[in-house]
């Protein structure tokens, strides 16, 4: 039965999200999830032509808002990376957010703003397992050079339980437990044991540890590098430097549209001592002066903590009211001295876009519309015209000065101001301003485990500043002639003055009703971790005015409180959190009725680390209500009332039968009742199964299988994926293939190929080719044919 | 009372060394990297021989780095580093009992940099100098000593230190300070300057050189410490 179980679970190291009904992403790869590490994302992408940026939504358990990471689009991929200091037990919840050329907005997996169930990340915990079974070497991320590898396993500190002849070592997959010299209480592999090759540098290590009655106890991964002794030198030397260049062509075939590309990269990392100056470029065919920019361009130094210095794209991060994951293309830097810190930034953060003139109109003929402006007569021998509107230029200026390291005590105060360049473009529309001032308080006490955050912000908006300041007469002839306003026009002068050297003041300047909080952004948290509970309670407050041009996607309009507390037991083994979170919005009565928005959540996760799967089972409840009723005539189709449930189970297990097959098994589902007008009930379920094979060094394979069935407002869209592939070595390692298929039956009908090869001409000089074909049955066939080359320094 | 403490304990630690009494026992470091000339006793009763990269040291061995040599010596209880640097001697005990581990290095000469995980409770960790005896609890340092005097930069965490000879002479060295002792026991306490930092710095260096030299009878090749 057991066995049986176990089969029909799942993988690890790397889980695959695919067939995830998507135009725009074929297939996700996450990294390795640990508390406090750094998760990667990869996704590979379809129609890459028609994308304009794609971002990581992100939110650990029971947080209120999605947290957003930019991702770099490379090619047809694009990767980014969710910060260490967000990864917690027991789970992250993410998608993509996919913004298209077109204006329009597309989520991974699609539909989540209908209610389809964002996917999940289990993150495992440190356990005092970690202790007992030390590596000694590699260190994380450590390079050895080919004749000076040693992988060395101390069991000095471990239990009498475990049986240190059955612990098994496994290089990139592969079983090397044959090369390990056992010594008493240390495993050893030299070079001079290692009876395998392998090619490339990059290597995994996965180290098991059995008990006596052979059931797995730990197991832990590590990666590190093996470099020739040219490189292995150059990196102990103080002057260390490595770069690459890449350089890709390809050419897309989409619904008879054909399309090349281009794309150049280059990267360039030295350090000397404390220093490290990194450049990186990335040049596309796909940059255009009438798109935001899809180069990329950086230039760093940094040394140690105390200084850093970016020119180029740089996405800073200030107190997240401020700044936070915006890309700024200028300079920005930070220098920190623990008692007294700065950091800065300041560039551009949307480019100017030139409008378009569609007709020009005499005086007597000229509609009223608001796309109808006046324009330069003698140019264009009209005096109005019908236009696109452009985009103008963006500039921000961000400073934060603070005070103490953070360890136990810091205080920062922000000021941010943006403006939008007025002769960037001539045909453009309601150039904005911005200013921001805020402050953040951090006090830490018992080494963090009592941590209280607190931050403020107030915002200014200038919605047109086209007709710039108020002048002296305006103001006196607004307020002189009008007796009944009661106020004296010197005073607005002097108010004016005072207001004009931060912000444009006319009558676009908003808030117009600030003793109302309507553009205060406020939140406050207090962290106690005690008695292995980590407790969380936060209030938050967003007027609905408020705004931040250094911040794309923060939630206005909404306040209330958020309680979430993680138990830890058995060792970091078992996971128990229990969240609550109250909001609602209406906050300065803009809208027709209040709503409340509830949110419950609980889940358990196991990680036993022994032959048993890692668990995670998850609940969700999304209460959403307004004071209006459904039924009311009036404003009954204004009423909000519906209630999600989701439920979601996740698996994952390492299975050996003849070799490791590592597997991964999820369900989801969930289930919306929308008692309004609208009824938009909608139900959700998605089933999934991967299993990677690792035959032997020179093979592995991948077979995944997907059902998913939905119902949004009564349509029901039902598909089943399977998704088959191999990777093959060969040629004493310089040749890789790899292929994959991947047809979808049901609603969605889709049939996807693909196939790499890539060839190491040198040790550092490298061409892969690569083709993907996909068929839409009865519609088209696509496809996608690349060849790209590169080169290490 | 502590101090009554200390001196029977140094009073035992010093007697059992002199005596070579510790129980041979399990794995208790193992060299990670070695430059050039390092030799081993891989225990108390083993001979002297060439370290390689993995050579495992048991309870009472020995490692000796010659001119331009060096070796990167690793504990297997928990992983702290120690940077055994050229023309120097140490010897590691091991006591294991209920309680946890304890770990004693002896630098008869030379200088040692260490990188000490924090100790578990129950476990201990002490560095013993021809002057010294000094007790840590998880730091970052250099010692450097000789038959007269022994020289502590201490770059993180605190060291408690007594004279080897009248533990009653003890101070507690705190990160970011120097402390030297003499045998007679005299302690000075001051700052780290910029001469001491770079010689911290220096003394966790691992840069090599290397030397081709190529004969009508083949390739002779020389790597060594650079400075």
């Amino acid at each position: 039965m057991k066995k049986i179980f176990s089969l029909l679970i799942i993988i690890t190291l790397s889980i695959d999200t695919f067939a995830q009904v998507s135009n725009y992403v074929s297939d996700v790869k996450i990294g390795n999830a640990k508390e406090r590490s750094s998760i990667a994302i990869n996704a590979e992408l379809f129609n890459v032509e028609n994308i304009s940026q794609i971002s990581i939504a992100y939110k650990p358990f029971g947080e209120t808002q999605f947290k957003n990471v930019e991702m770099l689009i490379a090619g047809n991929s694009s990767s980014g990376n969710i910060p260490a200091e967000d990864v917690i037990p027991p789970y992250i919840e993410y998608y993509l957010l996919i913004e298209l050329k077109d204006g329009s907005k597309q989520t991974y997996p699609i539909g989540i703003e209908q209610g389809v169930s964002p996917l999940q990340i289990s993150i495992a915990g440190k356990t005092s397992r970690d202790k007992e079974i030390i590596i000694l070497s590699p260190e994380e991320g450590e390079i050895f050079s080919e004749n000076e590898l040693l992988i060395s396993i101390s069991f000095v500190r471990a239990s009498e339980n475990v049986d240190i002849n059955k612990t098994k070592i496994f290089l990139n997959n592969f079983d090397i437990t044959s090369s390990a010299i056992f010594d008493q209480d240390l495993i050893t592999i030299t070079s001079n044991e290692l009876k395998e090759k392998f090619s490339g540098n990059s290597r995994l290590l996965e180290v098991q540890v059995f008990d006596k009655d052979g059931k797995l106890y730990y197991s832990t991964k590590r990666t590190f590098q093996v470099v020739s002794q040219q490189i292995a030198k150059s990196v102990e030397e103080q002057f260390k430097y490595a770069g690459s260049l890449k350089a890709e062509a390809r050419n897309e075939n989409t619904n008879s549209n054909e399309i090349f590309y281009k794309n150049i990269g280059a990267d360039f990392n030295s350090s000397y001592k404390d220093w490290k100056i990194n450049a990186n470029a990335y040049l596309t065919s796909e940059e255009k002066d009438n798109l935001q920019p899809y180069n990329r361009y950086t230039l760093s130094i940094q040394n140690g903590d105390w200084l850093s210095l970016k020119v180029g794209d740089a996405y800073p991060r200030f107190p997240n009211l401020i700044v936070d994951g915006k890309r700024v293309r200028g300079v920005t830097g930070a220098i920190n001295f623990g008692f007294f810190n700065i950091q800065t930034t300041y560039g551009e953060i949307v480019r100017s876009v030139e409008g378009r003139l569609i007709e020009k109109y005499n005086a007597d003929n000229v509609p009223l519309a608001s796309d109808v402006i006046s324009i330069n007569q003698a140019k264009y021998n009209a005096p109005f015209g019908k236009v696109n509107f452009g985009i103008y230029k963006r500039k921000l200026f961000a400073v934060r000065p603070s005070f103490g390291s953070g360890e136990n005590f810091q205080l920062g105060f922000s000021y941010l101001h943006g403006i939008d360049d007025i002769n960037s473009i001539e045909f453009g529309t309601r150039p904005k301003e911005n200013v921001v001032v805020g402050s953040d308080l951090t006090l830490a006490f018992d080494n963090k485990n009592i941590l209280f955050t607190s931050q403020a912000a107030f915002s200014l908006i200038n919605k047109d500043i086209s007709t710039g300041t108020l002048s002296d007469a305006q103001i006196d002839s607004i307020f002189t002639s009008n007796k009944d306003l009661n106020v004296d026009p010197a005073d607005v002068k002097n108010i004016r003055d005072m207001i004009d050297k931060f912000i444009t003041v006319n009558q676009y300047l908003g808030p117009w009703n600030p003793q109302k909080l309507s553009s205060l952004g406020a939140e406050t948290a207090l962290n106690l971790n005690y008695f292995n509970n980590s407790i969380r309670a936060s209030y938050i407050y967003r007027g609905n005015e408020y705004q931040s041009f250094g911040q794309s996607y923060l939630r206005t309009d909404v306040k209330g409180i958020n309680l979430v507390d993680r138990i830890r037991m058995l060792d970091n083994k078992l996971f128990i959190s229990f969240g609550y979170e109250s909001l609602q919005d209406n906050l300065q009565n803009t809208k027709l009725s209040t709503t409340n928005y509830t949110t419950l959540s609980a889940s358990v996760s196991y990680f036993p680390r022994t032959n048993f799967p890692n668990i995670t089972i998850g609940y969700n409840k999304f209460s959403n209500k307004n004071d209006l009723n459904t039924k009311d005539f009036q404003y009954g189709k204004y009423a909000i009332d519906d209630v999600t449930n989701r439920i979601f189970v996740q698996l994952s297990y390492d299975v050996y039968a003849l070799v490791k097959h590592s597997t991964s098994f999820s369900f989801t589902t969930s289930s919306r009742d929308d008692n309004s007008q609208q009824n938009s009930d909608s139900k959700f379920t998605n089933v999934s199964l991967n299993v990677n094979s690792f035959w032997n060094r020179d093979l592995s394979s991948v077979l995944g299988l997907v059902y998913n069935t939905s119902e949004i407002v009564g349509y029901p869209f039902d598909y089943f994926s399977i998704y088959v592939g191999a990777k093959y070595l060969m040629l004493e390692d310089k040749l890789t293939l790899s292929g994959t298929i991947s047809p979808s039956f049901g609603d969605f009908q889709r049939q996807s190929f693909e196939f790499v090869a890539n060839y190491l001409i040198m040790q550092n000089f490298s061409v892969a080719f690569q083709t993907r074909i996909y068929r839409l049955p009865g519609k088209s066939t696509n496809s996608v044919i690349g060849f790209s080359t590169r080169y290490n320094i | 009372m502590k101090k009554l403490f200390f001196i029977c304990l140094s009073f035992l630690l010093a007697s059992s060394l002199s005596a070579g009494n510790f129980p041979f026992g399990s794995s208790v470091a193992q060299v990670v990297k070695l430059v050039k000339d390092v030799s081993v006793k891989k225990s108390s009763e083993a001979k002297i021989e060439n370290a390689k990269i993995g050579t495992v040291i048991s309870d009472g061995g020995q490692v000796i780095t010659k001119s331009k040599s060096l070796a990167l010596i690793k504990l297997t209880k928990d992983n702290s580093l120690l940077t055994v640097r050229e023309n120097s001697i140490l010897n590691i005990y091991e006591r294991k009992d209920a309680k946890g581990i304890n770990t004693i290095t002896n630098i008869e000469k030379g200088t040692l940099n260490f990188k000490v995980q924090k100790q578990e409770v129950g476990d201990g960790f002490q560095f013993i100098t021809p002057s010294a005896v000094a007790s840590i609890r998880g730091t970052s340092g250099t010692i450097d000593s000789d038959t007269s005097e022994t020289e502590i930069l201490l770059e993180e965490g605190e060291m408690f230190v007594e004279s080897k000879n009248d533990p009653s002479k003890n101070a507690t060295l705190d990160g970011g300070k120097k402390l030297t002792i003499d045998s007679e026991g005299n302690i000075k306490i001051e700052d780290l300057n910029e001469e001491d930092q770079k010689k911290l710095n220096d003394s966790k260096k691992t840069n090599t050189r290397k030397i081709k030299i190529i004969t009508p009878f083949g390739e002779l090749e020389f790597e060594y410490l650079s400075d």
